[in-house]
């Protein structure tokens, strides 16, 4: 087992320079991931959420706000703390399985090339064999890189995440450009990492089947929570000073500089529109 | 690392090679110049002359013969700590002697030389063994019927006391007759050449004996030989002396020829009786430049490559890293750190690195031996092959340069952000604005080429200078043409040539193209001034053999009668259109130039000029006299003279003379001036008829008329009126004015005034004893074309030229040339009949030759025979060719063929960078087209883009090194020694090769381009639509 891991975002901001304007990522994402948990960052291109997986996984340093990974506030850590901690507390699994592994090493040899700083570093990973039974890669374990079809390189590729034993695994469209099948087998892999490690897991995804497999799904919309779903239900999310995303069918109807009124009602509330915007303003 | 290695092996390949040939580069610079060093002293000690290479040490003395040191004596003068240097020595004993009575007898010398019987040839008798016997020549024996078992009765006769009376005397005994076999032996000693021509006998060989045992003295009683003169000849041993070893002994022969007894006994009698002699010295001086020349240009000739391999290493090394981006995020994102990441870079890009070095070490190695075995050997000998500590040096600098290089190379990529080493597109640069290092690159290159194009620096440094230009270029154009190529590109697409506009657009952001333009420009500057080198190198050794030789041929002619060699030069060529007679006198005081008697039509057809525009020089004013000889032939001249008597000049210091002679100065056939007295003038006066007689039995050329006072008299003045001349009773036509010339000095005169047939003379002879007016065949002041060292200050100036009896020529200047062909620095070019007018006698130091225009084996050897049968031996044939090899076989020359090797090698090079970069690059490449494919794009469209993305900026860039090549070709070759030592009369021409250079950057600009094309092909064929799934 590992030692899962909980995720803490607070007023999280990434701006970053594109073609010489700053550019907002992310505009204040409040999320807590419990350890050991499953799920699943969903939203449309641009939205920021594989933003938010690099950030998570220490690969930037956000422009506010504060990311808190277990007991690290990863901000905070020098260069080498943050070697040490991709080293043995995170993996991130990088959309493309080809760019997790080295290309000249087998399968068996990544996990290990994988393994080797987290075993200098003192952390209990886990074993090659294990982890190759872990992920279901233990049949081509040996065979070329080039050899293995796309589905075989994403087992792979977790199969290299997970070799550290990490606490949290991070997985950027671990199933895209696979047939349903290989993608069954992603999800299966993914829960049973969960399910055996403990290993907290956050993937992100396009795909509406795989989100539906997973117990909770966050969707990031234009750089923020835009809602969440827990076991087929969505819901609104009230951020931590107070705003509540609309939903979207709901945002069609109310345009910008709509006036609402919000009332009590039994154990809920209701939005009451007073006066309708002209949708100049977004 | 081995799995890694395997992955991408054509690139680990590619950096092994240029490894090895970066450690190839620094390791061959000390081993060849070693090698050079080597080849160029045991060369030159085995082509030596053995008495330029060897030490002759000789002592006579001329007072007392105690004094003179013998053999054993001189053999000991040499230091021990050379001493093994030479082979045995060779001791010689000999006196000059005379046959009896001496004076107007033929002499000769008498040698007993230490196996001298080996090194002749008996054609009769036997080597002498006992005092007295002797052998002589062949010649000796015909000219003076001499035979084995005669006797000649000889005194020692010294050339300078010259007793007769107290001579030593002896009888010798002919036992043998020899012929001189020529070899080393004779440390250039010629024994004969004397009886041939009847001037006095040859030498000859005795036994030891003669110069030990008793002679007969003339008073009675019994001596030994006054004035023996002992010699020893120490030939060198050139295997035992190597390069290290010759300044040390250049140094210890020079102090040994300057003090030869010790420095302690300098200035003593005994010391004056010894000399010693031996070019030890000056060959270990020229050794020395040679030696300091090839240290420099080898390793600047080695460094320009090196400086292409190391860009071209590099680039690979920064592409390898680059293209490793993706293995350094993962190694990254597993928390390696940048150090991680450089270790994964380093431990896969060094192995060959450090694989390269050992193999270099041995190409260098490999191709010296080669080198040594073909260009550097001389017959059989080839020079000994050495390690240098340089050598090893050099190998540990390759190894710590290039391990420093795999680490630069490394960083920038290990150092930046995991994020962006995740991105599928690497950053790139773009802008025409350059980075730090480019910047201080490009600064520090172009200040360098203008040091040395316009600065202090000098010397082989210069050959440097283009590359150091091309490199600067180079890198700014690698920033410019991104963009040209992105205008090009954009202006295309918007005419409607969609496939060319996207080829120089590609182009224009490919990373390749930054890295491609400065090392083709790099090569093929390279390419083209090596070219430029190599052939302006050639063309000026040929071109000062040809100076220095004259023709191509030169016949050296036995004789010392001018009239008799153009006699026999016109039997052979009658119109002397292919061989030409060329005398050169040999100024007998310092300052003056050496006479060069020429035909001037045939010599400007014949003589060889290369680099001068013979047409242009000013031949028309090298002239004859107008005037023809005036000859008489006859014993008697009669005359009729009329003279009113002479008066003294000027105060009476001396007394003044009582009679004058009627003078005449006539050239004799043979040669000879004479001045002849024709009768008396008394102190009163004359008016007689008169006839004397005249020794002009076999013709006379008048050369002057005027009057001979005696000796040590007053100075006079007076005139005197002759007609009536007749000579063997046929009357002699003075010609008039026209044909004769006055004379006037600052203190005498003489004049004629011509009526019917008589001519009046006034005179006034001043301190000398003689004054003539001079006929006119005789030129007073000889035309000639004087080389730059020769000329008076201005033109149409007289100066005192070289007459061959060593008395001054009075010459006027009528134009410049810019070497005399065959003739040394300082050189009067004259027409040959004005030296033969002056009344030519063959004395003095002249030396007769034939300018042939063919160097054809077989017209040589019948010219040689025609002369012969003229009566005219040839004594050597020279060849420019001959000179030209041996200034090929020179330090500077042998230097600059290694240009050959890097002018190959850096298109080798740029080649290989070629091919590393589209290999490293093919990936991106091969997805761009894949995307032309799915846009709709046929495979041979694909195929032109892919072209077209190559193809311009490896035209670009190699028309760009060419050009640069080009023009800074001819400062730079200036800076670099062609010679050892620079020519003393040809001028070096550095016109550019045009042709060659033109050719050479062609063929580059070919390779280059196909090997781009072939490299494009490869990529566009790999562009298969499954390439857009890539990530990496």
């Amino acid at each position: 087992m590992t030692q899962p891991r909980a995720i803490r975002t607070l007023g999280l901001v990434h701006i970053y320079r594109s073609e010489g304007h700053d550019v907002a990522a992310l505009s204040g994402v409040d999320l807590s991931v419990d350890a050991g948990e499953v799920i699943g960052l969903l939203g449309p291109s641009g939205s920021g959420k594989s933003t938010l997986l690099a950030l998570l996984g220490g690969l930037f340093r956000p422009s506010a706000g504060k990311i808190f990974v277990g007991d690290h506030e990863l901000s905070a850590l020098t260069p080498a703390q943050l070697d040490a901690f991709q080293a043995r507390e995170t993996s991130l699994m990088l959309q493309g399985a080809g760019r997790n592994l080295v290309p000249y090493l087998t399968v068996r040899e990544n996990v290990e090339f994988a393994a080797a700083e987290a075993r200098r570093l003192g952390a209990e990973v886990i074993g090659v064999d294990r982890g190759l039974e872990l992920v279901g890669a233990t049949d081509f374990a040996d065979v070329p890189l080039r050899q293995l079809s796309q589905g075989q390189l994403q087992m792979a590729a977790l199969a290299v995440a997970m070799a550290p034993a990490p606490g949290v695994l991070l997985a950027d469209e671990p199933t895209s450009a696979l047939d349903r099948v290989a993608r069954e087998r992603i999800v299966e892999a993914l829960l049973r990492v969960n399910r055996e490690q403990g290993t907290t897991v956050v993937v992100v995804t396009h795909d509406p089947e795989v989100a539906a497999r997973l117990p909770r799904t966050v969707t990031i919309r234009d750089g923020r929570i835009g809602g969440e779903g827990r076991s087929g239900q969505e819901y609104a999310v009230v951020t931590a000073d107070g705003f509540v995303p609309l939903p979207a069918h709901i945002r069609e109807e109310l345009p910008p500089g709509t006036l609402l009124r919000i009332e009590p009602s039994g154990e809920g509330y209701l939005l009451v529109p007073e006066v309708k915007g002209e949708g100049g303003q977004e | 690392m081995r799995a890694a290695l395997r992955y991408r092996r054509a690139q680990a390949l590619a950096v092994a090679v240029l490894a090895a040939l970066v450690t190839m580069c620094l390791v061959l610079a000390p081993l060849y110049t070693r090698a050079l060093e080597q080849a160029m002293v045991g060369m030159t000690l085995r082509e030596a002359a053995a008495e330029r290479a060897g030490v002759r040490l000789a002592s006579t003395s001329a007072t007392d013969r105690s004094l003179a040191v013998d053999p054993a004596g001189l053999t000991a003068l040499l230091p021990a700590s050379i001493r093994d240097d030479f082979g045995p020595p060779i001791a010689a004993t000999a006196v000059d002697v005379r046959k009896m009575p001496l004076l107007g007898q033929p002499g000769g010398q008498l040698l007993a030389r230490a196996g001298q019987c080996d090194h002749v040839r008996f054609t009769a008798g036997a080597c002498p063994t006992e005092a007295f016997d002797v052998a002589i020549s062949t010649d000796q024996a015909t000219a003076y019927g001499l035979a084995v078992g005669q006797s000649i009765e000889v005194g020692e006769f010294d050339e300078l006391v010259s007793l007769p009376e107290s001579a030593p005397r002896t009888t010798l005994r002919v036992v043998g007759v020899y012929d001189q076999v020529d070899g080393p032996y004779w440390f250039g000693d010629r024994l004969t050449g004397q009886a041939a021509k009847n001037l006095g006998y040859d030498t000859m060989l005795t036994a030891p004996a003669s110069f030990t045992a008793s002679l007969a003295l003339p008073g009675g009683g019994s001596g030994g030989w006054f004035q023996p003169r002992y010699a020893v000849d120490l030939p060198l041993l050139p295997e035992r002396v190597s390069s290290d070893d010759l300044d040390g002994l250049g140094s210890t022969v020079a102090r040994l020829t300057e003090f030869p007894m010790g420095v302690e006994n300098a200035g003593s009698h005994v010391a004056a009786t010894v000399t010693v002699r031996s070019g030890l010295p000056a060959i270990a001086d020229e050794m020395a430049v040679g030696r300091s020349q090839a240290a420099i240009t080898v390793p600047l000739l080695m460094a320009q490559l090196g400086l292409l391999l190391v860009a071209v290493l590099w680039l690979i090394l920064v592409a390898a890293s680059d293209q490793r981006r993706a293995e350094v995020a993962v190694a990254r994102l597993r928390g390696r750190g940048s150090r991680g990441a450089r270790r994964l870079l380093v431990a896969e890009t060094l192995p060959p690195v450090v694989l390269g070095v050992p193999v270099g070490a041995v190409l260098a190695v490999g191709a010296v031996s080669a080198t040594r075995h073909t260009v550097l050997a001389f017959g059989d000998w080839v020079p000994p092959f050495e390690l240098p500590v340089w050598a090893y040096a050099a190998a540990l600098a390759a190894l710590a340069g290039m391990v420093g290089l795999v680490l630069l190379s490394v960083q920038r990529v290990c150092r930046e952000p995991v994020a962006s080493l995740i991105r599928s597109v690497p950053p790139r640069p773009t802008g025409i604005r350059l980075g730090v290092l480019e910047g201080m690159l490009v600064a520090s290159a172009a200040a360098a080429f203008l040091a040395l194009a316009t600065g202090p620096v000098r010397g082989p440094v210069g050959l440097v200078a283009p590359t150091l230009l091309a490199l600067a270029v180079g890198v700014i154009a690698s920033r410019v043409l991104p963009s040209l190529l992105a205008f090009g590109g954009r202006r295309l697409l918007r005419s409607g040539r969609p496939a060319s506009g996207a080829a120089l657009l590609s182009a224009s952001r490919r990373g390749t193209t930054r890295w491609l333009v400065p090392v083709v420009t790099v090569a093929l500057c390279i390419t083209v001034v090596t070219t430029d080198a190599l052939a302006v190198g050639a063309r000026n050794r040929d071109g000062r053999a040809a100076a220095e030789v004259g023709a191509a041929s030169v016949f050296e002619l036995d004789s010392v009668d001018l009239a008799e060699v153009v006699t026999a030069v016109r039997a052979v060529d009658p119109g002397g259109a292919h061989l030409t007679p060329v005398v050169a006198v040999t100024p007998s005081e310092a300052g003056r130039p050496t006479t060069l008697g020429v035909v001037p039509g045939e010599f400007r057809r014949i003589a060889l000029w290369p680099g001068v525009d013979v047409d242009a020089l000013p031949w028309d004013r090298l002239t004859a006299s107008p005037v023809p000889p005036l000859v008489v032939q006859g014993t008697a001249v009669s005359y009729h003279v009329q003279a009113t008597g002479f008066r003294p000049v000027g105060s009476l210091r001396q007394a003044a003379p009582t009679a004058l002679a009627i003078g005449l100065r006539v050239v004799r056939g043979d040669g000879r001036v004479e001045s002849m007295s024709l009768g008396l003038i008394p102190e009163g006066g004359v008016d007689a008829d008169q006839t004397v007689p005249l020794d002009c039995a076999d013709g006379c050329r008048i050369a002057g008329l005027g009057i001979i006072a005696p000796p040590s008299t007053a100075p006079v003045a007076g005139t005197l009126t002759l007609s009536k001349l007749a000579v063997g009773g046929a009357a002699v036509d003075l010609g008039g004015s026209g044909a004769w010339r006055d004379v006037s000095t600052s203190d005498s005169a003489a004049s004629a005034v011509f009526r019917g047939d008589g001519v009046t003379i006034s005179y006034s002879n001043g301190p000398s004893s003689t004054i003539f007016v001079n006929h006119g065949s005789v030129p007073g002041v000889v035309p000639a074309l004087t080389t730059a060292a020769a000329r008076p200050s201005a033109q149409g100036a007289t100066f005192a030229g070289s007459f061959v009896d060593g008395s001054p020529l009075l010459m006027r200047s009528e134009g410049g040339v810019a070497f005399a062909p065959g003739g040394p620095t300082s050189t009067a070019l004259v027409h040959l009949d004005n030296l033969l007018a002056q009344g030519w006698t063959g004395r003095g130091s002249a030396s007769l030759t034939a300018y042939l225009d063919s160097a054809d084996p077989a017209t040589v050897a019948r010219v040689q025979q025609d002369l012969a049968a003229h009566g005219i031996a040839v004594l050597g044939v020279r060849h420019p060719e001959q000179l030209a090899q041996t200034y090929a076989r020179s330090a500077a020359a042998w230097s600059l063929q290694l240009a050959l090797a890097v002018g190959v090698l850096s298109l080798l090079v740029a080649g290989v960078g070629i091919i590393v970069l589209a290999s490293t690059s093919w990936r991106a490449r091969s997805r761009d087209y894949a995307g032309l494919r799915m846009a709709g794009a046929t495979a041979r469209g694909v195929g032109l883009v892919a072209h077209l993305e190559t193809a311009p900026v490896v035209v670009a860039s190699a028309v760009l090194g060419a050009v640069i090549g080009l023009w800074a070709a001819p400062p730079a070759i200036g800076m670099v020694p062609l010679f050892t030592t620079p020519p003393p009369t040809f001028p070096i021409d550095l016109t550019t090769a045009w042709g060659l250079c033109l050719l050479s950057g062609l063929a580059g600009l070919v390779v280059l381009t196909v090997v781009g094309a072939v490299m494009s092909r490869r990529v566009a064929a790999r562009s298969e639509l499954a390439r857009l799934r890539e990530t990496t």
